[in-house]
């Protein structure tokens, strides 16, 4: 009886280990999904309708970049007499107000400066004082946010606007591309993570018929939409984007990714500024799911947020941390408790990244070829070196083994079974102890050796493990009531749109 | 009113497709050629689902 209840709780252990992979496991539900947005678009619905629009940009600094996008702007393919772009300076110190008169001034009509005299209160704020002007006048039918530094595509507004001819539909965000060129290892990790976290994962939700998030860069609404939610955007938390797109569903209308309208943007180029960027989102997300709480996992007729899929997407992301760390401890107190065991769990976890890993790299890479011609080095190390080398040496231990003949590795590991060692207690620990590593990585970057090392510990650990490690960071600063800053990204004009 | 005085407050803002317009063959041939890359993405979904099962097979019989 009481051996029936150690081994109990050795599978319990080992279910605990397999979890770990459900975040991988979601990740490839939705790559599949993509596979059915051919049958699953809103194409059918779409009409060539260009409605009266008002492109709203929340600037604070942004004298390097304001220009170029105006121009960009002025260049669409859309009727000029139905665009206004509402430029909203938030105080800016730099030269972004004389940017902003002189581009009134060539585009008269076409631009107009709105300044405030106190900023600082976060783009929420910026964004709602540009749409109680907009929205005070009848000219609006369509209402376009997006950011100083995004650059759009002649193509991207007509077609995201074809949409609107639905009068279901109350939102439309585009594909925002990593545009920084040359640009550094970071920014292609962040090229390859747009295409996943994009193009693929949004047409999913395309197909499931619920969207996280219109991209702050790029989201059209109709006027209606605007109005009914007040005509206003939440400024209570860092994650208005999110916000927006929650309470467009909830009341009743959908919600469109268009994957063919795309724009660029300049993405962080460091692991700090990455950090700021990435915080403030992992906030936001810790903030919509507390606010949302009666939400998940209730299906309901008049959207699709509650669906379980939906759930599932959305906790595998939002916990990943934890998940991590309890696959880690699972695996750890099999290794001293039933060390057989802990090493078919550890097998079976590894074999089932491998495969998701294999389909959502390749799969990825084809989605978005020339982005994938890109960053297909970072697409390869996403999950980090050592990752990567258990993922290989998971799939084909005799191999490895082979290949590292006279090596550490071979003397403890696989011979038919693994042997006991501190490599595999190394290992069984990574999953946890890569967001420590990451987390260094970050700390160190500001540093003399930094400069070296802490790109060096981003393909060490992976991109991934720099991902979790600040979403856990979000749940520290979330539960200490950390005060909600605006660390905007500073941004230096960099996107070169690839011909 | 608008800036440019061509709007007022009886004008109509919503957004609207009149159903009578007729759809221009470039648009259509738009619409036709984003179907058809969604089409696409399922050869290469599968293309990389095969990718995998040839891998799998590999492994399991000549590295077990």
């Amino acid at each position: 009886m009481g051996h029936d209840l150690i081994d109990g709780g050795d599978w319990i252990l080992v279910i605990l280990v397999i979890v770990g992979a459900f975040p991988e496991l979601a990740a490839t539900w939705q790559f599949l999904l993509v596979a059915g947005h051919f049958r699953r678009h809103h194409y059918d619905a779409c009409a060539p309708v260009f409605p009266r629009t008002a492109i709203l940009i929340p600037a604070w600094n942004e004298a390097a970049v304001i220009g170029p996008s105006i121009d960009r702007l002025m260049g669409l393919e859309y009727p000029r007499e139905a665009l206004r772009i509402y430029l909203v300076d938030d105080a800016s110190t730099d030269q972004t107000p004389e940017v902003a008169a002189a581009k009134a001034a060539q585009y008269p009509g076409n631009v107009i400066h709105l300044r405030r005299s106190k900023g600082g209160q976060g783009k929420a704020h910026t964004l709602n004082h540009g749409l109680a002007i907009i929205l005070d006048d009848d000219w609006m039918q369509a209402l376009l946010i997006t950011d100083a530094d995004v650059i759009f595509t002649p193509d991207s507004l007509r077609k995201m606007a074809r949409h609107l001819a639905d009068p279901q539909v109350g939102a439309v965000t585009a594909y925002i591309k990593e545009g920084s060129r040359p640009g550094n290892y970071m920014t292609r990790f962040i090229g390859y993570e747009y295409i996943t976290a994009q193009a693929a994962a949004r047409r999913g939700q395309n197909v499931l018929g619920a969207t996280a998030c219109l991209a702050g860069g790029a989201q059209l609404h109709t006027r209606a939409n605007l109005v009914a939610l007040g005509g206003r955007i939440d400024t209570s938390s860092l994650a208005e984007d999110t916000f927006t797109t929650f309470q467009t569903q909830l009341l009743g209308r959908r919600v469109i990714f268009e994957p063919h309208a795309v724009v660029w943007a300049e993405e962080p180029g460091s692991i700090g500024s990455l950090w700021k960027q990435r915080l403030r989102w992992a906030r936001g997300n810790v903030q919509v799911t507390r606010r949302y709480r009666k939400l998940w996992f209730r299906p309901s007729r008049g959207h699709r947020l509650g669906s379980v899929s939906f759930g599932i997407f959305w906790f595998c992301l939002f916990l990943q941390p934890v998940v991590m760390i309890t696959c880690s401890a699972a695996l750890l107190t099999l290794y001293f408790g039933n060390f057989p065991r802990a090493w078919l769990a550890f097998h079976l976890l590894w074999i089932i990244n491998a495969v998701t890993y294999i389909f959502i790299t390749g799969f990825a890479l084809l989605i978005d070829p020339k982005i994938g011609r890109h960053t297909w080095r970072q697409a390869v190390l996403f999950p980090g070196m050592i990752n990567l080398s258990i993922i290989i040496y998971s799939c084909f231990p005799r191999l490895f083994r082979g290949l590292l003949r006279g090596f550490f590795i071979s003397a403890h590991l696989y011979q038919g079974h693994a042997h006991r060692g501190w490599i595999v207690v190394f290992i069984y620990a990574w999953p946890a102890a890569s967001m420590a590593v990451a987390y260094l990585a970050k700390v160190a970057e500001p540093g003399r050796l930094g400069r070296f090392l802490s790109p060096l510990l981003v393909y060490v650990v992976g991109y991934g493990s720099l991902l979790c490690a600040c979403t856990f960071a979000s749940y520290v600063k979330e539960l200490r009531k950390a005060e909600m800053t605006w660390d905007k990204t500073e941004k230096t004009g960099k996107v070169v749109i690839p011909t | 009113m608008g800036q440019d005085r061509e709007d007022g407050k009886g004008g109509d803002p919503d957004v609207t497709a009149d159903p009578g317009a007729p759809r221009s063959r470039a648009f259509d041939q738009e619409i036709r050629d984003a179907i058809r890359y969604e089409q696409g993405l399922v050869v290469k979904a599968l293309a990389v689902l095969a990718v995998v099962a040839v891998i799998v097979i590999v492994r399991t019989l000549y590295f077990t």
